[in-house]
This record gives C-alpha cells, structure tokens and sequence, in this order.
C-alpha cells in the first residue's frame, strides 16, 4: 500500500507540489496527468526518495520514504523522464550492473527473466547504443525490474515512441499491474492513460484535482450520460423523439442515421430508454454509451496554467 | 550497507568501469601510444646521454642514474595526467547522461559510487605502470637502479596516481561540464605538483644530509618519488620504510577527498553531511598525529608539512562550505554568519563553527599528540606560525566566500570567485616575486619574499615565525571582509533580485 499524505515541496518560496494525498494498493495503475511544470515530476522524484520532501509523508507497506530512503529504494523502480544509459555497455552489462548495484542474487537468470519480460532477449548482447529508442525505453523498464519492485515509478515513459512502441509498453505496463505491483505513470498521451489506468490523478499547479477511478472522474465532471444511437433510416425522426423525454438534452444528429445525446439518469434510466425507443418502433441498430473521455475532464479541470 | 569488502572488491561500479576502458580498440591505441612515447623518451634520453665509447666508471653511474630519472619523469608526468584526466570525468561524465540520478535512486552511497570510480580509476593506473615495466627494466639492466628502487618507486607512483585520480573526482563533483572539470581537474593537478614538489625539495633539503634517513614527506613530491624511494625513518628508535608511512597518509588525503566528493553529491542538512563532517573532526585530529610518529632529522620539516597540508585542505575545502546561494537543486540560504549548533548541518551558518572545530582539532592534536604517547619531538613549537598560517588562510577565505556569496544569488559563481582567490593567493605572488627578485625563495637573506603569504611554509626554517603575521594579517582581512559581506547582504535583501531568501526566511 501506498500512502501519500500531505506531500509538499518549497524551492525557497516556490512551491512545487502543494501538499498532495492519495492512496494506492497493489495491482494498481495510476495515471498521473498534468501539463508541464504541474509538479508531476518533483511528486515522482520525492517518492523516488531523490527530493528531500518539505512536509508531509509517504509511506510505502509502512515503510517511510523520508526516514529510510535506502528501505524505500529497494522496493522502488524509478523510470525517468531520460534514458540515461552508458556507451559502450551491453545490454546484460547494463542489466547486470544494475543488478549488482541492488544486490541482486542469481544475477544472471534475473536479467534473463527481465529481458524476456520485456522481449529483448534477442538483444542481450548488443550494445545500449544500438538499441532503437523504444527498445531502449524497454531496457529502462527491464531496468527497473531487475530487483523486482513494489512500486514503479514511470514519468513519461511514452514520450518520443511510435505507435506500436507505444502499444507493446502499454501492455507490458497493464502486465506489471497484474502482476501485483503498484505502478505510477505520468503521461500527457491521455486517452492511453485511460486504457490502462485503473485509477488516475490530475495536478496542476502542485495541487491534485482529482483523483479515482477514470470512470467515476468522468462522471463526476460529467454527470450526464453521453450516448449515441443509430437507427435504420433517417435519424430525424428520432431527434424528435427524444426531445419529447425529459431528461435528455444536446441532442445533436451526427449524420443521417446517427444521433447523440446526453441522458440525465442512471444505467437504469438508460435501459428503460432503450426499452422505449423500441416499444416507440424506433428502428434502432445501434445503442451505446460513448468511452469516458479523460482529456475533455483535463481540459475542463485544469486551466493550461503552470507553476 | 554493504560491507567494506564488498565496496572494494566485490563494488559494480568499478567493474563496469573497468570493462568500459579496456573495451574495443581505443585502449590499445592509448596504451601503444603511451608505451611510444616513453619509449622514445627512453632511446633519446640514451643517446644523448650515454651513447658514447668512453666515459668513467662514476660518470657512467651518474649518466645511468639521470637516464633512469628521465624516464621515470616520463612515467611520473603519464601518470600524473592520466590519473587526472579520468578522475575528472568519473562523475561528471554520469552527471552529463543523467545516469546519476538512476545510480542513487538504487539502494546506493555516494560513498560507495565514489570508491567505485577510484577503484576503476587506480586499476587502469596499475596497467600503465605495468606496462612500462619493460623499460624501467632496461634502466635496471643498464644499472641506474635496482629492482627494489623500482618496484618501491611504482608502488608510490600509484598512491600518487590514486591522490590525482581523488582530485580529479573531487573537481568532477563540483563541475557540471567535462571540459570544465578537465580544465579544473588539471589546473589543480598542476598547483598541487608545484606544492607538493616545493614540499618535497624542503624535505630533501632537510632530510637527506648525506644520507638514507629522510623524513617521509620527500614522497610527497612526485619527481622525486623514484630518487628517495628507498629511504626510511627512525620511528621509536625502529627503521620504517618511508613507503610505508606514505601508503598510510596517502590513503587517508584520498579518503578526505572522497568525503569532500561525498558530502557534494549527498543532500544538505542529512545524516551523510552529518556523518561527514564528524569523519573529517575525526580525521583533522588523526592526520597531524600519524605525521608525528615519523619525524624527520629536523622536526621543523613537519611544521612546513602541516602548513602545506592545512592550506591545501583549506583551499579546497572553504569555498565549497562557505559560499551561500540558490541552485537548481539545493539551497543554502545565507541562514546566519555564526552558529554553532549548524556545526555538522553543512549550512552557511555552520561553516564558521566547522572550520573552528576542524582546525582547533589539528591544533590540538599537534600540541598534545607527542605529549600523549611520549614521542621524542624537540620542535612541536615550530609548528605554531604555520598552523596560526593555516587557520588565518581559513578565516580570510570564509570572510571572502561570505562577502562575495553576498552580492550574487548563484552560489556557483560565489565558489568559483573564491576558489580563484584561493589559488591566486597562493599562486600569483610566488609568480610576481620570482619574476620581479631573482633570489631563490628559500635564501634566508631573500627580502622581497617576506611579501608572500605562505612563506613559512615553502621557504628556510628561519623564516617560520613570519607565520604568525601573515596569519594574523589573513584572520583580521577575513574578519573584515566577512563585516564588510554582512552589510552588504543586509542592503542587498531589499533589492527585488534577493526576494527568494527574503520569502524563504518566512516559509
């Protein structure tokens, strides 16, 4: 369990994260959303135990981050925001130095289970260098793995890679998440964040906004449901018919067949419409609830502001 | 933690570092380079000087000798610069690729990071003087000195190499460029080899008198190591291998440096700056002790030797404690001139405190240590001007990192300002008066050399007490200056630029 209370840091009149709260249990992935300079970073690096916290505490299976950094260091894998790998270093070497640094047994079969982990065992005798930049943001994972960690600390992991980098570290991150460890990522990529993410944070200005399930986020920035329906024919017809419901607004034709609108209600409120527009003879094909939409929540949470 | 056997001979980062230098082609062009170039030396030191059909017997072991010191120079000035130059980049280098932040946020000391780069670092130093074992050993062959002289000579050679490759490391720590740090690295390489030769030649010309008995401090110098190799000490009336001694004190400056390295790279206000700064106490009283326990034929020796090591420590210590300022990471406010309770927290107000507690105890330990273990020194007052010296020197750079740390809000610029003025100080007026008298600085009669500070440390033993003047001049400049700083920091504090302080004071 991690346990975040109050966290704050001051640059000398300067406060970069202001007293920050949130909890977190293992299998959890937390998104952690914000713009540039919202404080993301110094939130990582404090519980990275590389920023000295100016109140406040965290504690990870009761073990303090401030009062025993080396304690908190072992159970933590910290991925920057940068490679910072070595030239001239094989990938093993890299892993192994890693490995030996953590005090790691059994090195060898360690760094074979991390490199298969994140499928660069046919890599493990190149050089760092050599590597392609999604192979090496994988390296920095396995990295991260080597003395397998509780938490993972990953800020910006996905920056700079292409698509099916991107999707492969995706569901290598959603994989760490079943495996029981708790894993932090900050990213600006949100609609990923969304996929993966069980729980996400929005900070601006070293304040969280909000924290929780994506879903309920959504919701509770959003408390209408957004929904779409398309029907066999013309859809103005339909129009019609929903703006005799109460309940319903910002009905807006897509196209000729589709419809979107807003349904003030419940998941209740929302079959029994559907139950109508049936009874009513509306030729329904289709009838869904759009995905939550984490980046409209951003948008309208935040105001573009930075610290 | 891990265990001291494991930092040295089990530590990661030595390993990897190891594995880097020697890997692909690059190290065998270094290492054939290295091995051409003092060849040549060799082959033009020979046939200038010993290419000829007839010559004497003692003019033959004279030219053979000198032969041998040419290319021991050679291995000397490799080493020197090789040493340097890779404890230059040690930490920089990682600092530059940001492999240092994933290095610490493992379960890893500074310490043992630092060990592990010196461990790298001193490996690399013993192959290159592996590698010049064939031609010491023509040298050896031709009869300019014996195998015992040779090996003795490469061991001090490699302390040697391990002190540089410490300075290097140190000026790695506090530079944040790998030209930088070079440049530094090599600037301070440089003024140490003049010191510690200056030192060096006062103890040969103390020492030797005509025999093998000399104070332990000629080591010190780095082209002598392989003239005076040999020679030992009386310690309780038992003949010491100077080596043996020199191992010791060359083991514990470079600890000293690390700790210096390791209190840049740890956190302020922290157990390690705590546990740092204790270490050195411990140290300062330790130092001055050990260096008793092997007196020259003249106890004054040692005076020199304490004030050259004390400046030295002073020099590249106090600017790194006493200037105050805002960086990207830390922050040393200028949180008060004095006091004491900051002693061991590495903030500005402790830095007064700390060189007192440092400095007073060397002093003590210099006064009571041959009283305490009953040591037969004639001469501990002889060490009084150049310890009064030393801790003058101290007062006068903290007085200057505080007045300059007072006009500026970076506290890079206000060590690199101070750093300058410490080495200037020593360095310019030695420059100016050889250039301006002609007159050898160690002359008793040399006049116009009363006018360099540190005098009583590299000139004759009668010129000792000016010690006590220029220590005196050092600690009220140092004083006044530090006045001077205070009121100037008060002024600047209403200006717009110094809010930062103002508003952090109030958090």
């Amino acid at each position: 369990m991690l346990e975040v209370k109050n966290l704050r840091k001051d640059y000398g009149g300067f406060l970069a994260v202001k007293g920050i709260s949130f909890q977190l249990k293992p299998g959890d992935v937390f998104g952690f959303i914000g713009s540039n300079g919202a404080g993301k970073t110094t939130t990582i690096r404090m519980l990275a135990t590389l920023l000295e916290p100016t109140s406040g505490s965290a504690t990870l299976h009761g073990i303090d981050v401030i009062e025993q950094p080396m304690e908190i260091r072992r159970m933590i894998g910290y991925m920057p925001d940068f490679f910072g790998l070595y030239d001239d270093v094989k990938v093993w070497e890299y892993l192994d130095f890693f490995a030996a640094i953590y005090g790691v047994e059994r090195r060898p079969q360690v760094i074979d289970e991390v490199l298969e982990l994140t499928d660069l065992t046919v890599k493990k005798d190149a050089f760092v260098q050599s590597l392609s930049r999604g192979m090496q943001q994988r390296l920095c994972l396995a990295r991260c793995l080597v003395h397998d960690p509780k938490l993972l600390l990953l800020d910006e992991p996905a920056s700079g890679l292409d698509p099916r980098a991107r999707a492969d570290l995706k569901e290598l991150i959603a994989e760490l998440g079943r495996m029981g460890k708790i894993v932090i990522v900050s990213s600006h990529i949100l609609p990923e964040l969304a996929d993966f993410c069980n729980c996400v944070g929005i900070i601006e200005r070293g304040e969280l906004l909000a924290f929780g399930a994506v879903k309920d986020i959504v919701r509770q920035m959003q408390p209408a449901k957004k929904l779409e329906v398309k029907v066999l024919g013309e859809s103005g017809s339909v129009v019609e018919w929903l703006g005799s419901k109460t309940g319903i607004d910002s009905i807006e034709a897509r196209d000729s067949e589709t419809v979107s609108f807003h349904l003030h209600g419940d998941d209740g409120d929302q079959q029994q419409l559907l139950a109508a527009m049936v009874a009513a003879g509306v030729p329904v094909l289709t009838f869904r609830e759009e995905d939550a939409d984490l980046e409209d929540v951003f948008l309208k949470l935040t105001t573009g502001a930075v610290n | 933690m891990r265990t001291l056997f494991d930092q040295l001979f089990n530590n990661a980062t030595a390993r990897r570092d190891f594995r880097i230098q020697l890997r692909g082609n690059r190290a065998v062009v270094l290492f054939t380079v290295y091995l051409g170039i003092l060849s040549l030396f060799a082959v033009i030191s020979y046939d200038s000087g010993l290419a000829r059909s007839t010559v004497n017997l003692v003019e033959a072991q004279s030219r053979l000798q000198s032969f041998y010191g040419t290319i021991t120079g050679t291995l000397v000035f490799a080493v020197i610069t090789i040493a340097t130059s890779l404890g230059s980049f040690a930490v920089v280098m990682e600092k530059q690729r940001r492999s240092l932040e994933l290095v610490f946020s493992a379960p890893v000391h500074p310490r043992y990071f630092l060990v592990g780069k010196l461990i790298g670092i001193y490996r690399f130093i013993l192959l290159v003087l592996v590698l010049a074992a064939p031609v010491l050993a023509t040298c050896i062959m031709l009869g300019g000195a014996t195998w015992g002289e040779a090996f003795t000579g490469l061991w001090i050679l490699s302390m040697h190499g391990l002190i540089f490759a410490a300075v290097g490391v140190v000026c790695s720590t506090l530079a944040t460029k790998p030209t930088g740090a070079l440049s530094l690295s090599l600037l301070v390489a440089i003024l140490l080899t003049i010191f510690a030769s200056a030192f060096g030649g006062t103890s040969i010309f103390f020492g030797l008198r005509g025999t093998r008995d000399v104070a332990f401090g000629t080591l010190f110098s780095p082209f002598t190591i392989f003239q005076v190799a040999t020679s030992s000490s009386s310690l309780w009336g038992v003949q010491v291998q100077n080596w043996i001694p020199f191992t010791v004190v060359a083991l514990m400056i470079v600890h000293m440096l690390l700790l210096g390295a390791e209190s840049l790279l740890s956190g302020l206000a922290t157990k390690t700056v705590r546990a740092l700064r204790i270490a050195a106490l411990f140290y300062s009283f330790l130092l001055p002790g050990l260096l008793w326990l092997t007196p020259s034929p003249s106890g004054k020796v040692l005076s020199h030797f304490f004030g050259f090591l004390g400046c030295l420590i002073v020099a590249m210590a106090v600017p790194t404690i006493t200037a105050f300022g805002f960086d990207e990471v830390r922050k040393r406010r200028p949180n008060g001139w004095f006091r004491p309770k900051e002693l061991l927290s590495g903030t500005p107000a402790g830095a007064l405190p700390f060189l007192i507690a440092l400095l007073g105890a060397a002093m003590v330990s210099v006064l009571l240590f041959p009283k305490l273990f009953s040591l037969s020194v004639s001469d501990v007052e002889s060490t009084l001007p150049n310890l009064v010296l030393t801790f003058g020197f101290a007062i006068f750079l903290w007085g200057y990192g505080r007045a300059v740390s007072a006009g500026l809000t970076t506290i890079r610029s206000a060590k690199l300002l101070s750093t300058i003025v410490a080495i200037g100080l020593v360095a310019l007026p030695a420059l100016l008066l050889s250039t301006v008298d002609g007159q050898s600085f160690s002359e008793p009669a040399a006049v116009s050399w009363m006018l360099y500070p540190f005098r009583s440390i590299f000139g004759p033993d009668e010129q000792l007490p000016i010690g006590f003047f220029w220590g005196g001049v050092f600690a009220v400049g140092g004083a006044w200056l530090a006045f001077f700083g205070e009121k100037r920091l008060k002024a600047n504090l209403q200006q717009p630029r110094f809010r930062l302080y103002v508003e952090d004071e109030r958090a």
